[in-house]
């Protein structure tokens, strides 16, 4: 008796619905999600062999190879893998690492350097430079993160190093959240926005968290002031929900509300050296 | 075996054509390093407007009707990364006598640079332009 009540209730709405146009949108919606997700997999996979190789290494040798992180090339995705790596490390050198390797990867620059040009590529670096080097700031300051930090390592000191496959695992299940949020602004607003001013195209940048070989080009197309464009390309790398996503996850909220404020300090530097 | 199951469950919803670009057109230049006629002829109008304004242009590109609210496009696709981060930059379209192309076809459109202002927005337009195929099994109705 509930079938066919709920089915009247539903005709009303269904005449008001194209069912081949709306199978069409969600399979554009999904292709877009799976693309992201897709296109991320490889580095991040190649960041959690990265962090088990790691594991294994003698603590000198380790932070070689951490700060190896800030030179490799592709896709800052790969830091969604290996950010677990750093959290036995010290909190500035992590948030340097981390920070730096997602907004001035070598990838990114060259990209911005071919849609930009000199002068923003510049300007994309020092708001790098000021983000990584006030997150590396404030969690080496950072009091109540280092305690709660000091309990997890204590904590961890005496477990069994995480594998491989637990480590991908939790770093494509976030990746896939994050690929969520950024697929749901896609969806909303898609490439049409008119993204003015800094502020609006950092929060731009920050929702549609594009990958790091791709916002410049992104900035170009859809943003038409310099400060702006750099806002974009930074807002997309350092306060987006996929890097949040990973801070919160590995180093816990506070130490992710904190890099946020940083990237957003970043942001605010880049804006006005490409002024 | 639930696994597998989604995963081809989820490989099953994927479209097989290429999904569309997040946005619509747009006719600024996407990057420097970008080879082809359309994205020259958007790079020299970004850097000297006035200079191209009202000269005689071709381009080569993928074609897109006109809708009740948008002009014809021709445009390529810059895709950096992945499916959600491509664009399509190219230009409006505004043929000299009506010719029935059918959407994603592989053309080219001669006409004279010109622009127009969409929503506070500057748009670069081809005016009186002629489209043809440039693929062999191409029909074009005049």
């Amino acid at each position: 008796m509930a079938a066919p009540a709920i089915a009247g209730m539903l005709l009303p709405v269904a005449s008001h619905i194209d069912a081949r146009d709306a199978a069409g949108r969600i399979g554009t919606v999904f292709a877009w999600w799976s693309s992201i997700v897709l296109a991320s997999l490889p580095y991040v996979t190649l960041g959690a062999i990265f962090a088990s190789i790691r594991e294994l290494l003698p603590q000198r040798c380790a932070r070689i190879v951490a700060l190896a992180a800030i030179v490799a090339p592709g896709c800052d995705c790969a830091s969604a893998g290996y950010a677990s790596a750093f959290v036995r490390e010290s909190p500035a050198l992590a948030g340097f690492v981390l920070v730096w390797s997602s907004a001035a990867g070598p990838a990114a620059l060259l990209a911005t350097y071919n849609a930009l040009g000199e002068h923003l590529l510049l300007a994309r670096l020092a708001g790098a430079v000021a983000a990584a080097t006030l997150t590396a700031a404030m969690w080496s300051f950072d009091r109540c993160g280092a305690r709660a930090e000091d309990r997890r390592a204590c904590h961890r000191r005496h477990e069994p190093a995480e594998p491989l496959c637990g480590r991908l695992a939790s770093a494509l299940g976030a990746l896939a959240v994050s690929a969520s949020f950024a697929t749901v602004a896609l969806t909303i607003f898609g490439h049409n926005a008119v993204l003015s001013s800094p502020m609006i195209a950092a929060a731009g940048g920050a929702l549609m968290s594009p990958c790091s070989t791709a916002d410049a080009v992104i900035a170009r197309v859809l943003v038409h002031r310099s400060p702006s464009q750099i806002a974009f390309v930074l807002a997309a790398q350092t306060i987006d929900i996929r890097q949040l996503a990973t801070f919160a996850r590995v180093f816990g909220a506070r130490r992710c509300a904190l890099a946020a404020v940083a990237g957003a300090a970043g942001c605010a530097v880049g804006a006005l050296c490409a002024t | 075996m639930a696994y597998a199951a989604s995963g081809v469950c989820a490989a099953l919803m994927l479209p097989t054509s290429p999904p569309p670009a997040p946005g619509t057109v747009s006719t600024r230049p996407a990057s420097t390093a970008m080879r082809g006629d359309l994205f020259e002829a958007l790079d020299r109008l970004d850097s000297a407007p006035s200079a191209m304004l009202g000269s005689a242009i071709s381009v080569a590109g993928t074609w897109t009707p006109a809708s009740s609210d948008e002009l014809a496009t021709v445009s390529r696709r810059v895709v950096s990364c992945c499916a959600a981060d491509a664009v399509d930059v190219g230009f409006d379209v505004r043929l000299s006598q009506y010719s029935r192309v059918a959407a994603g076809t592989w053309v080219r459109v001669d006409g004279i640079v010109g622009e127009r202002v969409v929503d506070g927005d500057v748009r670069f337009v081809l005016e009186q332009s002629r489209v043809r195929g440039l693929e062999d099994d191409v029909k074009i109705a005049r």
